[in-house]
């Protein structure tokens, strides 16, 4: 398989002025302007195959939307090498941008007063898709998103799920190979998220797009990707896949007793691992990885057990101690130069 | 570069201004109704002259008439879709695709223009009628040649001073300031509140430096007969030049304020 995106020591600065408060220093920031740097993404490097999903996580401010706009052509990187599906996304090539898109949350470019069928109709002009192509391609996209019946509706008197589903369709007209996800599922409820989801699952799936998707919800990431990225201050802290990460961050188990008789005390549960929840009968405890075969054992032939169950950590904890991790002491580095 | 995307844009924006044409009807009727006062005004200033400032009584109504209508089609604004997809980032979505934006509005303002344009030829009818007579009709064809040629070029001028206005969004936060220089200074300069000869020759001679009077005063004078052959031919040259000079200014803008739009990152 071949790389759909390369890219190698990307560094982005923003040059962002400095305004002191009041009067004066309105006055002064007139004449002399002052400027500091926000170094938003520090040499950062990875590579995504053709038809890999990747999450792209981190909290505000850590590059994530930078690195989109970079990879999409619409900001100019200081330094570092990019390519996408072969092209340099600077050079602005119309053969590039037919064949990439991007999902901006809430922004989007159907045409308010008119039905969505008359802003497809412009897209399909716009990236010059053949006809019969553009029927099929719209036909099987409006089934699958289950909004046949509102492609006449003025798009104002949509609902806000039923208008992101139209916004998604109007990317995926052109059927790009590589879609940018920034926040796609923002602002909706949790029923139209999960389906939006699915949607662009089914969409990757069956074109074997490329997927990159920067969000704050976990469960977009979790559903739609096989590997994370964690990006934190410019600098990418993490690569690998969802189990890898947790591995690597939280070598833990949940591991959940029921029992039939109630046990007076928590403490002879401590011996083997933190215990986390303990209601007499119920007791939840965290239990380092490899142990969790041999604790169970044990805990089976000394107590009365009716019910067992263990879980992974969820990816929020995950990301939560990756970050606090590294905010503690392992290299952190001030962004801001 | 395909120009029936751009057609396109032209027709679905025109569809979009025609949901809208009562309320097109009712804001032309509002804009035009103070042209009764001042067709008035007119009629008795030219009880005690013949002519002022080289116009006739019919020259000056006729004047009027016609410039309400036309400033509709030529005037600059600042153009709120520009300013909110500048300002709140839509305008990425527009970069993403393989379109010109300068073109793209170009066509969506044409389109949203031209419903309202035909709306005011309807509400200014009465106002021909009113005067009766005295409004007049031009019966060489050249005469209309001329005058359609110049609207035509005039529109171009209108839409690419549009352009400029709405992209000071860039570097404005908030757009008042252009905004009254669009509403009041520019139609002004046009020629729309009186005919620039009625000016002190300082004020005509100042203002007939400035690019503006070619939206307006320019195409109706060359209705009235007002002007030689010549000088109409000279003036077309003078807008197709402003035409050149702006398309380059509006390209040196557009790329410095997207070095700005890029800037403001996230």
């Amino acid at each position: 398989m071949n790389a759909a995106i390369e890219v190698e020591n990307l560094t982005k600065t923003y040059r962002v002025p400095i305004r002191r408060p009041g009067l004066k220093g309105a006055i002064k920031h007139l004449f002399a302007r002052q400027y500091r740097n926000v170094v938003a993404l520090d040499r950062i490097s990875f590579t995504v195959q053709q038809g890999a999903a990747v999450g792209y996580l981190g909290p505000n401010g850590a590059g994530k939307t930078t690195t989109l706009k970079v990879l999409s052509g619409l900001l100019h990187p200081d330094e570092g090498r990019i390519r996408v599906l072969g092209f340099d996304p600077w050079r602005h090539e119309e053969a590039f941008k037919k064949r990439i898109g991007f999902v901006m949350g809430q922004k989007g470019q159907l045409w308010w007063d008119l039905p969505a069928h008359d802003s497809f109709e412009l897209l399909r002009e716009m990236y010059e898709i053949p006809s019969r192509r553009f029927l099929s391609t719209l036909q099987e996209l409006v089934e699958r998103f289950s909004v046949k019946d509102l492609l006449y509706v003025p798009v104002r008197n949509l609902s806000l799920g039923e208008r992101m589903k139209m916004e998604l369709i109007a990317i995926l007209l052109h059927e790009p190979q590589v879609l940018f996800l920034d926040e796609p599922t923002i602002g909706l409820d949790v029923m139209a998220q999960h389906e939006i989801r699915l949607l662009l699952k089914d969409y990757q799936k069956r074109h074997g797009a490329t997927l990159l998707l920067a969000s704050h919800y976990m469960r977009d990431v979790e559903d739609l990707c096989d590997r994370i990225l964690l990006i934190h201050q410019g600098n990418i802290l993490f690569d690998g896949s969802i189990d890898e990460i947790k591995k690597h961050y939280v070598p833990f188990k949940k591991v959940s007793f029921t029992l039939s008789r109630p046990v007076e005390s928590e403490e002879v549960f401590s011996q083997w691992g933190e215990v986390q929840e303990y209601s007499g009968s119920q007791v939840t405890l965290t239990v380092a990885e490899h142990k969790v075969t041999q604790i169970m054992q044990l805990i089976v032939t000394r107590f009365p057990v009716v019910g067992v169950s263990v879980q992974d950590p969820s990816l929020e904890e995950v990301i939560r101690v990756a970050f606090s991790t590294f905010d503690n002491g392992q290299g952190g580095r001030d962004g801001v130069a | 570069m395909g120009w029936r995307k751009y057609f396109l844009v032209a027709r679905l924006s025109m569809r979009e201004a025609s949901a809208y044409r009562v309320n097109h009807v009712v804001s032309f009727i509002v804009v035009a109704a103070p042209l009764i006062i001042v067709l008035l005004l007119w009629e008795t200033i030219y009880d005690q002259q013949q002519k002022i400032a080289g116009l006739t009584r019919s020259q000056v109504l006729t004047y009027f008439i016609l410039t309400r209508w036309l400033f509709e089609l030529t005037g600059p604004a600042v153009w709120w879709e520009i300013t909110s997809d500048i300002r709140d980032g839509t305008l990425a979505a527009h970069l993403l695709r393989p379109e010109d934006y300068q073109a793209y509005q170009f066509a969506s303002i044409i389109g949203a223009k031209l419903p309202y344009a035909v709306v005011g030829l309807i509400v200014i009818f009465p106002f021909a009628l009113f005067i009766g007579e005295a409004f007049l009709i031009p019966d060489s064809g050249l005469v209309w040649g001329g005058f359609l040629l110049s609207i035509a070029l005039a529109m171009m001028m209108g839409y690419l001073f549009t352009y400029l206005f709405s992209l000071t969004a860039f570097w404005l936060e908030e757009g008042r300031g252009v905004e009254l220089l669009a509403d009041i200074a520019i139609p002004f300069a046009m020629g729309s509140m009186l005919p620039l000869s009625f000016l002190p020759d300082a004020w005509e001679k100042f203002l007939s430096y400035l690019p503006f009077q070619y939206l307006l005063y320019f195409p109706v004078n060359i209705y009235l007969e007002k002007l030689t052959r010549e000088q109409v031919l000279l003036g077309l040259a003078v807008q197709i030049i402003w035409i050149g000079a702006l398309l380059l200014i509006n390209k040196v803008v557009w790329d410095m304020g997207l070095r700005r739009f890029s800037a403001v990152g996230g």
